[in-house]
């Protein structure tokens, strides 16, 4: 199972920011980095690093990073 | 009355006239009616006033989706001072190199220490305006000046008027069809041209213009459609393929209630424009080419142009023209390629420093710098770009900027190109290629040492090495030839 904090990093990394601005509540537009070029950054990220694919109806929904965290926890138990 | 502002004019006439009616709905659903709107443009002005702002004065300002920079913006142009709209996230010495020129008075929106600096909320709707007799105001008095990518990687001020800047939203809502019935959601920035023109047209027809501000959080975009019953919005092509990416189809549910979407700025590709067409099919797709010095000079409506989906179209009024001109000056007959030049009522006078308007037109034609020809039906192509700035999903790169910015890092040589998105999505993406044995950094840390240095979408996709960088006799690099190898 992928731990938040490695979901953290990744999401950081992607958007070349400090993970101490990537917290729970942080939101899509929440740092200038979250923009549309940033989300992508973080989605493809995501998706390399920890071999995931996001369904594109879950992709709509995830505008927060508790909800990257949530899906892919969701994504991980139902590969499991 | 503020006859030297057509735009000005419309938003007070609609006031008078139906002052109920909404103008605004911003990010976070507050209501503007036109008669508010404009009341708040007056009593802005006379904030501005109150700071001993006049004519001909600039103030800087940026936004993404604050009702303040509206009412400022317009403000300004009732006292026929001159707005410069930045980007507040835009490259530092960038930033300062425009505020530097133009030396505004205030700036609104971001800090500066070039002049006094203010947030919105400390705006003063609370004074009076005061009577400015003895300045005689005119519709080609300078209304804006727009920065706009140079290809040496210093921006270039354009000057638009008044009339400039309403001839472009008339010819804008004369294309598409637009009424004042219309419900538009902005996901643009509103310190963008192509939004802060949305802006306009939507208000001189006195409709109604929801404020998103962005399109990264596509669930909050689709919710201001339904709740507010958008008839339409603007989207550069990187937009719609970032839209399909992180949403599917999920957009065409709102076919039935679009009549227009407005796209441009870049490129699309073919089966783009024809998946519009099957999901939108009873929508006005309206695609402009257009740059900041000639704003929307063509159009064209995908579904009228099913058998040629590659023109851009034709001019998008009576009021403007398009030749293909040789590099002599001479008008070309159609066919034949050459520079597509543009005259109209949307077209600026001048470049903010003169020298720059040196080869910038033939006669009254501006000269777009891009090659094309024309049909015999009237129909203008893009052949080719004669200068050589690479377009980021929309926004225009230097590659002499990238290239000084590499080498200041103490890369010997390298030049830059634009090579297709890997990704998919932004169109054209900045590619580097240095020369070998010009450093001893790998790729990544040059990469990395460049962040500080260029904004994010100016910072090189790609890097490759290359023997030798080709240049013509006298030096010039040749960067078109390394084009999309």
């Amino acid at each position: 199972m992928t731990t938040e904090d490695t979901i953290k990093k990744i999401i950081a990394e992607a958007l070349e920011v400090d993970v101490e601005k990537i917290t729970d509540d942080l939101a899509i537009n929440g740092i200038p980095e979250w923009n549309s070029i940033g989300n992508l950054a973080i989605i493809n990220a995501l998706e390399d690093k920890l071999d995931i694919s996001f369904p594109i109806d879950d992709l709509f929904e995830l505008t927060s990073v508790e909800g990257i965290v949530e899906e892919i926890a969701k994504l991980e138990k139902e590969n499991a | 009355m503020p006859e030297h502002s057509p735009i000005l004019s419309a938003i007070q006439r609609h006031a008078a006239e139906t002052p109920h009616a909404v103008a605004l709905i911003s990010a976070v659903k507050e209501r503007v009616t036109y008669a508010a709107l404009y009341e708040k443009i007056v009593q802005a002005a006379a904030f501005l006033q109150s700071h001993g702002l006049r004519k001909g004065d600039r103030i800087a300002l940026s936004a993404r989706t604050e009702l303040d920079f509206i009412y400022v913006y317009f403000a300004a142009h009732l006292l026929d001072v001159v707005d410069v709209v930045v980007d507040a996230n835009a490259n530092p010495k960038k930033l300062a190199y425009i505020l530097d020129l133009t030396k505004p008075r205030l700036a609104f929106g971001f800090e500066t220490e070039v002049c006094v600096s203010l947030k919105y909320d400390q705006i003063d709707y609370g004074k009076r305006l005061e009577s400015a007799d003895g300045q005689s105001m005119a519709a080609d008095d300078t209304a804006d000046i727009v920065f706009t990518t140079g290809t040496t990687g210093l921006p270039k001020g354009v000057m638009l008027s008044h009339f400039n800047i309403f001839s472009s939203a008339d010819n804008i809502n004369g294309f598409i069809g637009n009424t004042e019935h219309e419900v538009e959601v902005l996901g643009l920035p509103l310190c963008h041209s192509f939004g802060l023109g949305r802006l306009r047209c939507t208000l001189i027809k006195g409709a109604t213009m929801v404020l998103v501000g962005s399109f990264a959080n596509l669930k909050l975009f689709f919710n201001a459609m339904d709740e507010f019953h958008a008839t339409g919005f603007g989207m550069v092509p990187a937009v719609w393929a970032y839209i399909r990416k992180f949403s599917g189809t999920r957009i065409s549910k709102f076919a039935g209630q679009l009549k227009y979407i407005e796209i441009g700025s870049a490129a699309m590709p073919i089966d783009s424009k024809k998946e519009l067409c099957e999901l939108f099919p009873n929508t006005r797709i309206c695609m402009h080419y257009g740059l900041t010095e000639a704003s929307r000079s063509a159009f064209m409506e995908f579904h009228e142009n099913m058998d040629r989906l590659n023109t851009i179209g034709k001019p998008v009024s009576a009021k403007v023209d398009i030749r293909i001109f040789d590099e002599n000056g001479r008008i070309l007959p159609d066919g034949e390629q050459g520079e597509i030049c543009v005259k109209g009522n949307m077209v600026t006078k001048s470049y903010y420093r003169p020298e720059e308007n040196a080869n910038a037109f033939f006669g009254d034609y501006f000269r777009t710098g891009d090659v094309g020809y024309r049909d015999t039906d009237g129909n203008f192509y893009l052949a080719g770009r004669r200068k050589e700035l690479i377009n980021v999903g929309g926004k225009k790169v230097s590659p002499q900027e990238v290239e000084d910015a590499v080498c200041s890092l103490g890369v010997e040589d390298c030049i830059c190109v634009g090579m297709e998105d890997p990704n998919g999505i932004l169109g054209e993406v900045p590619k580097v290629y240095i020369v070998k044995n010009g450093t001893d950094m790998p790729f990544d840390e040059i990469r990395r040492k460049l962040a500080p240095l260029l904004e994010d979408y100016k910072i090189p996709a790609a890097f490759d090495w290359i023997d030798e960088i080709p240049k013509t006799s006298s030096g010039k690099k040749q960067r078109l030839s390394l084009r999309n190898p």
